[in-house]
C-alpha cells in the first residue's frame, strides 16, 4: 500500500495544479495534512475516520471500500444525476461505485466484492484522500 | 481620385480574406498570384490560396493583433507587380445539353439567348485558371463572356457529377468529382483532374488554360 | 487490427484534419468534434493527432483483434465491452476477441451526436497529403477514401511505450466549458465580409432567434432553419475561399454553416463564421438541436481559443501525474 508520506511530491504537484488547497490523507503510518501558501495550516475540523483495513461497517463482516485516491467524491457521473450506485442496492465485484474527481480528471472508485451497498460513508462533493472509507458493503 | 482599395476580412480566426478592387481580370488575378507568393513567406501565413481576383490567408499562428497583418497585405498589393505563370493550354471536348447539362434550360430563359449561340459563346475563347477550390482539382476559370452570365441557383443541387461544365454568375469551371453544387449545368467532359498520388496532385494550376471544344450539342 | 462489425454507418477514419492541400481545392476533413478526439489521445500518450475512429450512426460495434488500450470520447453511447459497461471519456484495456459495442447517444447534462474511439497508436491507415483524415468527395485518406463497412479490418500503430495502469476519465468540455443564451447552447460568431450587407432588422433576428438544424445536416455542412436573413441588394459574388465554421447565405435566406467537410471555396454571401474554437460544439450537436448563434469580436475569438488550450492543458497535466509513470516505483 501506498504510504501518504511517498504521495507528498505528486500530491504537491496535484494541490498546485487545481483549485484545492488543503488536503489531508491518512494512512497506517499516519496522516498527512498539505496546504498551500496561505490556506490554515491545520485542519480545522475534527479529522477523518481511520484508513481502510479495519473493518467499520455498521454490520459484522461488512467491507469498507477505501478511497483509491484523492478527490472530492462524486456519487453520480457529472453526466447524470443518477448516482452510479444506490444505498440499499445489490453490486457487483468490479462495479464503478463512484468517482474521485480532481478539476478536469475522474478516477472510479471499483466494488472490491459483491454483496448489497450498506452505507455511504462520506458526503458527496466532499475532499477525499487516499484510503478514507468511502462504502460499506455487506456480504 | 484615388483608386479603390482592396478590403481585408475575417474568416473566423483561422484565415482572412483579401478581395482586390474593381472588376475581375486576368491582370489583377496575376498580382493576386505575386501576393500569394510573398504572404506564404510569412511566418504566420500557413497557406496564401488564390481565388478569383481575391486571396485566402490561413494562420499557422493566429495573430494578436489583426490590423498590422491586414495592413502589411495592403501595402504589398500595391507594389505586387503581375506574377506571369507560364502554362499550358488543354482541350477539353463537351458534349453540351441533354442529360449531362440539366440546367442549359435556365441559361437559355436568363440570357435569352438559343442553345447554338451560348455553346459557340461559351466554346470560343482560352480560358485562364485562375485559381483551385471548391474540391479537389477544381479550376476557377477567368475570361467567361458576360452575354452568357447566369446567377448561381435559388438552392444548391445536391449532386452534380464529375466532369460537368457549369456557369455560376459571370464564372464557368469544370467539376472534378462528384458532389453538391450551386451552379447551372450546360454539359459534360470526360478528364481526370485530380490524382492524390501525384506529385503535383492536380492536372491544372494557375497559368495554365482551357479551351473547350465543342464535341456534339444534344437537345 | 480492429474489425468493423456494423453495416454501413457513417463511421470513417479521421484525424485532426488535411492542412496545407487548400491550394489544391482540398477541404480540411478531419474529426467534427477536435477537442474529443484529442482527449482520446492525450488519455493514451498518443499524438494529440492520432487518427480515431469518429462514428455518427449507433448502435456501432467493433471487435478488438489483439490486446488494445482504447479511449471513448464524444457522445456518452452507454459503451459496453464485452457486456461490461465502460464510462464516459475513459480509457479500457480490451483483450483480443473482446467486443466494443455503443448505443444511441444518451441524453444527459451534455448530449453529443458523435463518439470517437482512439485507440494507442492511433489508426494506421496510410497518410495522403499529410493527413490520415477521409475526404469522401476525393476518396483520398482514410480508409480506402471512404464510410467504413461491416467487416473492414483496420490496422493499429504501435503504441508509444507501456500501457497506462490507472484508470481514469475526462469530465467532458461539454460540461467544463458550458456556453448557453437563454437555456440553449450558443456558439460564437464573427462578421464575415459581406455581414454589412443584410438589413439590420434581419441580422437583429439572426442574433437574437434560435436556429434550428435540419435533417440536411452532415460533416458538409450544417442547414439551419430559422430567421431569414435579407440582404439589402442582390449579390453576386466571386468564387472565394472559404474555411469552416463560415455562415453561407443562399439566396432563400437560410444560413448554410459549412462543417469540415465542406469546400474549399464558394460564392454564396458570408454573414460570419462559428469561431475555430466553437467548431467542435457544433459538431456535437444533433440534428433536431435548437441554438443561438452569439456576436464576438477578434479579442474575444482569441480568449475562447486561448481558454480552450487552458483545458487541454489541464488535461494533459493530470493525465501525466496520475498515470502509471509517476506511481511507478
Amino acid at each position: 500500500m501506498t504510504s501518504p508520506l511517498d504521495q507528498i511530491p505528486r500530491l504537491a504537484a496535484l494541490l498546485a495544479e487545481t483549485g484545492i488547497d488543503t488536503l489531508e490523507l491518512a494512512g497506517p503510518e499516519g496522516r498527512v495534512f498539505l496546504a498551500r501558501n496561505g490556506a490554515p495550516a491545520a485542519p480545522a475540523h475534527a479529522p477523518a475516520e481511520a484508513a481502510a483495513g479495519e473493518p467499520q461497517g455498521s454490520a459484522p463482516g461488512a467491507v469498507t471500500v477505501a478511497s483509491p485516491g484523492i478527490g472530492a467524491f462524486r456519487r453520480a457521473h457529472p453526466l447524470h444525476a443518477q448516482p452510479l450506485a444506490d444505498e440499499g442496492t445489490a453490486v457487483v465485484a468490479g462495479q464503478v461505485l463512484a468517482l474521485l474527481q480532481v478539476g478536469a480528471l475522474l478516477q472510479p472508485v471499483r466494488a472490491p466484492s459483491s454483496g448489497i451497498l450498506a452505507a455511504v460513508r462520506r458526503e458527496d462533493g466532499a475532499l477525499t484522500g487516499h484510503g478514507d472509507p468511502l462504502f460499506d458493503i455487506s456480504p | 481620385m484615388s483608386a479603390p482599395r482592396p478590403t481585408v476580412s475575417h474568416l473566423g480566426t483561422t484565415a482572412l480574406l483579401f478581395e482586390a478592387p474593381g472588376e475581375t481580370s486576368l491582370d489583377q488575378q496575376q498580382r493576386i498570384w505575386s501576393l500569394a507568393r510573398l504572404a506564404e513567406t510569412w511566418p504566420e501565413v500557413r497557406e496564401a490560396v488564390p481565388g478569383v481576383n481575391n486571396l485566402l490567408v490561413s494562420f499557422r499562428t493566429v495573430p494578436r493583433r489583426f490590423e498590422p497583418l491586414a495592413d502589411r497585405l495592403c501595402e504589398a498589393w500595391d507594389s505586387a507587380s503581375a506574377l506571369s505563370l507560364g502554362g499550358r493550354v488543354i482541350e477539353l471536348p463537351v458534349v453540351y445539353g441533354g442529360e449531362g447539362g440539366p440546367h442549359m434550360a435556365d441559361v437559355i430563359a436568363h440570357t435569352g439567348l438559343d442553345v447554338e449561340e451560348i455553346v459557340a459563346i461559351h466554346s470560343a475563347p482560352v480560358y485562364p485558371v485562375f485559381a483551385l477550390g471548391s474540391h479537389p482539382g477544381y479550376c476557377y476559370l477567368g475570361g467567361m463572356d458576360p452575354r452568357i452570365a447566369t446567377p448561381r441557383r435559388q438552392v444548391p443541387v445536391v449532386k452534380i457529377p464529375g466532369g460537368a461544365v457549369s456557369i455560376g454568375g459571370a464564372q464557368t469551371g469544370v467539376s472534378a468529382s462528384d458532389g453538391p453544387s450551386g451552379w447551372n449545368t450546360i454539359g459534360s467532359t470526360r478528364m481526370r483532374f485530380f490524382d492524390a498520388s501525384r506529385d503535383p496532385p492536380a492536372l491544372l494550376q494557375p497559368g495554365d488554360s482551357i479551351a473547350f471544344t465543342v464535341a456534339e450539342i444534344r437537345r | 487490427m480492429i474489425e468493423i462489425l456494423s453495416r454501413a454507418a457513417l463511421a470513417s477514419v479521421q484525424d485532426l484534419g488535411r492542412f496545407d492541400a487548400f491550394r489544391w481545392g482540398v477541404g480540411l476533413s478531419g474529426a467534427m468534434d477536435p477537442l474529443a478526439l484529442t482527449c482520446g489521445n492525450i488519455l493514451l500518450g498518443n499524438e494529440d493527432g492520432a487518427a480515431a475512429v469518429e462514428m455518427q450512426v449507433f448502435p456501432f460495434s467493433v471487435r478488438f483483434e489483439a490486446d488494445t488500450l482504447f479511449a471513448l470520447t464524444g457522445a456518452d453511447c452507454a459503451a459496453m465491452l464485452d457486456g461490461v459497461p465502460l464510462l464516459p471519456w475513459s480509457r479500457a484495456q480490451a483483450k483480443a476477441g473482446a467486443v466494443l459495442r455503443l448505443d444511441h447517444a444518451r441524453d444527459g447534462r451534455w448530449r453529443g451526436a458523435r463518439a470517437y474511439l482512439c485507440v494507442a497508436g492511433g489508426i494506421d491507415v496510410p497518410e495522403v497529403l499529410g493527413s490520415r483524415s477521409t475526404q469522401l468527395r476525393g476518396a483520398i485518406g482514410g480508409f480506402d477514401g471512404r464510410m467504413l463497412r461491416e467487416g473492414d479490418r483496420l490496422p493499429l500503430g504501435r503504441a508509444a511505450g507501456e500501457s497506462r495502469g490507472t484508470e481514469i476519465a475526462l469530465v467532458p468540455p461539454g460540461l467544463a466549458l458550458p456556453l448557453e443564451a437563454d437555456g440553449l447552447p450558443a456558439v460564437r460568431v464573427l462578421p464575415a465580409a459581406e455581414y454589412g450587407r443584410f438589413t439590420p432588422a434581419s441580422l437583429d433576428a439572426f442574433w437574437r432567434e434560435p436556429f434550428r438544424i435540419t435533417p440536411q445536416s452532415d460533416r458538409y455542412g450544417f442547414r439551419l432553419a430559422g430567421p431569414g436573413l435579407e440582404p439589402v441588394a442582390p449579390m453576386e459574388l466571386r468564387s472565394h475561399g472559404i474555411v469552416p465554421g463560415v455562415i453561407q447565405v443562399p439566396h432563400n435566406g437560410q444560413p448554410i454553416v459549412q462543417m469540415c467537410e465542406g469546400q474549399p471555396s464558394g460564392g454564396y454571401p458570408k454573414v460570419g463564421t462559428v469561431i475555430e474554437a466553437d467548431l467542435w460544439r457544433l459538431g456535437q450537436m444533433p440534428i433536431g438541436t435548437r441554438f443561438r448563434f452569439l456576436a464576438t469580436d477578434w479579442d474575444g475569438a482569441l480568449a475562447a481559443l486561448d481558454e480552450r488550450q487552458a483545458w487541454l492543458a489541464e488535461v494533459r497535466r493530470l493525465a501525466d501525474l496520475l498515470s502509471a509513470r509517476s506511481a511507478a516505483r
